[in-house]
């Protein structure tokens, strides 16, 4: 029977031995499992802020162990020597794929976060999916914050992010795309900035990051821009009003219906066009009134004309200040006109490049407003 | 031509037997100055009977001539009989519970059947328990279970060969099978191992399985076992072969593949969602019976990063007091829950219940709150023995509680790749081995649409084919 088989088992049993085996073996329990990383630049040294899962047993009525954290850090001329001062004082191995977050203080963004991004690449044991923002204070600082509405400051960036990216209201980039990012070489990208806020921790805005160092920040307030060419599936409110009635503010509901960026390279400048289908959904107005078809014209075209304004001014901003290729047009201008974008130098160009804004707006629901009411009844 | 026998030589055989001390009883009766003999072993035999149909009317009948042929013909009410004229079968007849009537002018006797075994009614069946089938089970009785049988399928084409198997038990072994249905050859092949067998008893069916299986140490089981005459005549009808074993309340079906195991009966008139329902969660179940504790070895011990973030730190947290790895909590849970089954299995009924209650509350309860094992632990060694609870048939189960250690082993060892390696193993064993020449994991390997798509649905109503892989001679069912 051993003979019969004996190519099976040497087909199965010798991999196995390769890749994994009993010499692998580390109960879960027995790892120091780590929440967040902070990653910062200080007087020269590398510093690794982390918060460690501690894992506490149960303790009189509670049967199920309880959940809590420790924090510590550490410092090392290079992310190795930081890492031995780390492993030095841990009471077992690391284990990073539980990480939910890694926090680049201000001062190690400015000087460029590539070769952490790197480091997470190559590490086995980070997930390709993890999140990684800029803070605004330095990121001991961020990590050594007292959370009173979460258990960690991990968890709670983490959860207020998804949250956040999910509603559209921020990115949620991760760090696979990222290293696709950087591998392109002349766009740019974006992080998510945070910062801390009456012990807490709150969403800045955005970090703009040219050749993976932070060069500004967006406000939150003004980042709708960056989100309606660059979020998934945001939604937006926005107020217009008809210039007849000042008073009655509008409020939509903004979905993307459509978002097709094309490009073309005419007279020796590329060119970018970027064609938003908008569709609107009225929540309610301020006060109640019949909404004729010819105001309704009028609204999808303020609204249009709003949304529009939004992203040319961040792409001006992005063209005049930053001068960097946050959007990644670069990527459909090579995709489009692969030969061209080979001879030209794209980071560049970008500061000159013609991009034309074509925006469309369409109400397609008036939340039971009828708008031929008057002239029907 | 019938060898001349001395009429005295059945007068000494039977003062032979009387020596023997094996319980023979004589019975003397004088009819007209000549005498006859009834011979009988009381245990085995039905008194009554022999007073009122043999006695009674012998000692009533006064014409001056008595012969065997006219006892026979005119005299008694038996309705079993037969005439020898060997004396040294005498003894067997007597074993067998028959009556032997011995004139002793005469050169032949009488054989009366007047057997009588003490046997229990038919009641509802204990392992093969189903809601919507019928609940008449086999009892240890042979000729109940033959007519049981013949009840249900009243059909000329029922065959039903006769074997005696034990050379002192002399068990009856009877082969049954649909005449114009079964495979020729497979029933030659049930034949034929029945006959080799060379045993000095059988008990139970079981000892007769044991010698027809292809190889005795494959782990799984490839004889199937009806303990309801439902199941029995459901399974001849689809061209497989039942053999009744006299003294068994379980009747083996072969050939059986391993999905015919996990199939109950009553899927087949059930409503066919629910069926082809229940059918998904035996499969789930045994998978999840033979791999959920491995799993927990190759999360907690070697990749726990395939869980998600929120789920780590929660098995984690879990795990802070046990003490040992996760293998050995593994195997010691396993090996609790295995114990526990055992012993409620082998107590008496009105005990056991209480005892699988209180071994599982309490031991499980107290192993997590002492924190030798995790609570994860628990509801993974629960889940899994109750998942090997959900086969019709428990005895491929048996197999699945074995291999249940071998994969904790080998994902203990390898990981997540021994958990991969090991499951490839077993079903290279399943795809590769036979019942009685049928590819035991068919219709899955080798792949039969038709059948895969009739053993899904196993509506009555809409499988019009017998599986192929059986061969029948005759096709269709309807």
């Amino acid at each position: 029977m051993i003979r019969r088989y004996s190519k099976i088992l040497i087909i199965l049993v010798i991999p196995s031995l390769i890749l994994t085996g009993c010499w692998d073996y580390q109960d879960i329990d027995k790892r120091s499992i780590i929440i967040t990383v902070g990653v910062d630049h200080i007087k020269g040294d590398v510093e690794f802020a982390t918060e460690v899962a501690r894992l506490v047993p149960s303790a009189g009525e509670a049967k199920i162990a309880k959940q809590d954290i420790y924090k510590d850090l550490s410092y090392g001329k290079t992310f190795e020597f930081a890492r031995v001062d780390y492993d030095s004082r841990r009471p077992f191995p690391t284990f990073l794929s539980a990480t939910r977050v890694v926090v680049f203080g201000p001062n190690y963004a400015k000087e460029g976060v590539e070769p952490y991004m790197n480091r997470i690449n190559k590490m086995y044991d980070y997930r390709k999916t993890l999140l990684t923002v800029v803070s605004r204070e330095p990121a001991s600082e961020l990590i050594q914050t007292k959370v009173k509405k979460s258990i960690s400051v991990g968890f709670l960036i983490e959860d207020m992010m998804t949250f956040l990216s999910e509603k559209g209201t921020a990115l949620y980039p991760k760090v696979g795309e990222i290293l696709s990012d950087i591998s392109l070489g002349d766009v740019g990208y974006i992080l998510p900035y945070i910062g801390k806020s009456q012990e807490s921790i709150k969403y800045l805005g955005l970090a703009i990051m040219k050749e993976s160092k932070l060069i500004g920040t967006v406000d939150v307030k003004n980042s709708e821009g960056i989100l309606y060419l660059l979020a998934e599936d945001p939604v937006f409110t926005e107020i217009v009003t008809l210039e007849n009635d000042k008073e009655n503010k509008y409020s939509f509901r903004i979905k993307i219906g459509d978002r097709k960026i094309k490009s073309e390279y005419k007279e020796g400048k590329p060119i970018i066009n970027v064609d938003l289908e908008l569709k609107n959904q009225l929540q309610y107005q301020y006060y109640v009134g019949p909404i004729n078809d010819e105001e309704k014209k009028i609204l999808e075209k303020k609204i249009s004309k709003v949304v529009k304004k939004y992203i040319t001014d961040i792409i001006k901003r992005s063209q005049e200040e930053f001068e960097c290729d946050i959007f990644s047009f670069a990527k459909y201008f090579r995709a489009d006109n692969p030969k061209v974008y080979k001879k030209i130098d794209w980071s560049k160009e970008y500061p000159e490049i013609k991009i034309n804004v074509n925006v469309k707006s369409k109400i397609i629901n008036m939340n039971l407003s009828d708008p031929s009411a008057k002239q029907n009844y | 031509m019938k060898e001349f026998k001395n009429n005295k030589n059945f007068i000494r055989k039977l003062k032979e037997l009387k020596q023997k001390d094996i319980g023979i009883s004589t019975r003397r009766v004088v009819i007209n100055n000549s005498e006859i003999f009834i011979i009988y072993i009381q245990q085995l035999t039905d008194r009554d009977l022999i007073s009122s149909s043999i006695i009674k009317p012998l000692l009533h009948f006064k014409e001056d001539r008595l012969s065997i042929e006219k006892i026979v013909s005119s005299v008694i009410y038996i309705d079993d009989i037969s005439i020898d004229d060997n004396e040294n079968d005498i003894i067997d007849y007597v074993l067998n519970g028959k009556s032997v009537i011995i004139i002793p002018r005469e050169q032949s006797y009488i054989i009366a059947n007047t057997s009588k075994v003490e046997k229990r009614s038919v009641e509802a069946p204990d392992i093969q328990t189903s809601l919507k089938a019928p609940r008449d089970a086999f009892t240890e009785n042979f000729q109940t279970n033959l007519s049981l049988i013949r009840y249900r399928l009243k059909d000329e084409s029922l065959k039903i060969d006769n074997h005696i198997v034990g050379r002192r038990t002399k068990t009856s072994v009877s082969v049954l099978y649909m005449k114009d249905i079964a495979n020729e050859e497979y029933v030659k092949e049930v034949k034929k191992r029945i006959e080799k067998i060379d045993v000095d008893g059988i008990m139970e069916s079981g000892y007769v399985q044991k010698f027809i299986v292809d190889n005795v140490f494959n782990i799984f089981p490839h004889v199937g076992i009806a303990e309801r005459s439902d199941t029995a005549c459901a399974n001849i009808l689809k061209g497989k072969i039942c053999v009744l074993v006299e003294g068994s309340n379980l009747a083996l079906v072969m050939p059986q593949t391993f999905g015919d195991f996990l199939d109950s009966g009553d899927d087949h008139y059930d409503n066919i969602y629910l069926a082809v329902f229940t059918k998904f969660l035996r499969y789930l179940s045994i998978t999840l019976a033979l791999i959920l504790s491995a799993s927990y070895v190759a999360v907690v011990g070697f990749h726990s990063d395939i869980l998600p973030p929120q789920f780590i730190l929660a098995v984690a947290t879990s795990r802070v007091t046990v003490p040992v790895n996760a293998l050995v909590e593994a195997t010691l849970m396993e090996g609790v829950s295995e114990l526990l089954r055992e012993a409620s299995i082998r107590l008496p009924k009105q005990i056991g219940p209480a005892i699988g209650i209180v071994g599982t509350i309490v031991i499980g309860q107290a192993a997590v709150a002492a924190g030798l094992v995790s609570p994860l632990m628990v509801i993974i060694v629960s889940l899994s023995t109750m998942a090997s609870f959900a086969a019709p048939d428990y005895t491929v189960l048996n197999a699945v509680r074995i291999l249940k250690f071998f994969m904790i082993f080998i994902t203990g060892v390898f990981g997540l790749f021994g958990l991969v390696m090991g499951y490839t193993l077993i079903i290279i064993n399943l795809v590769s081995s036979t019942s009685f020449g049928v590819p035991y994991f068919s219709p899955m390997a080798p792949f039969n649409l038709n059948d895969f798509k009739n053993y899904i649905l196993g509506d009555i109503n809409l499988i019009k084919l017998r599986p192929k892989y059986l061969k029948s001679k005759d096709k269709t069912k309807h």
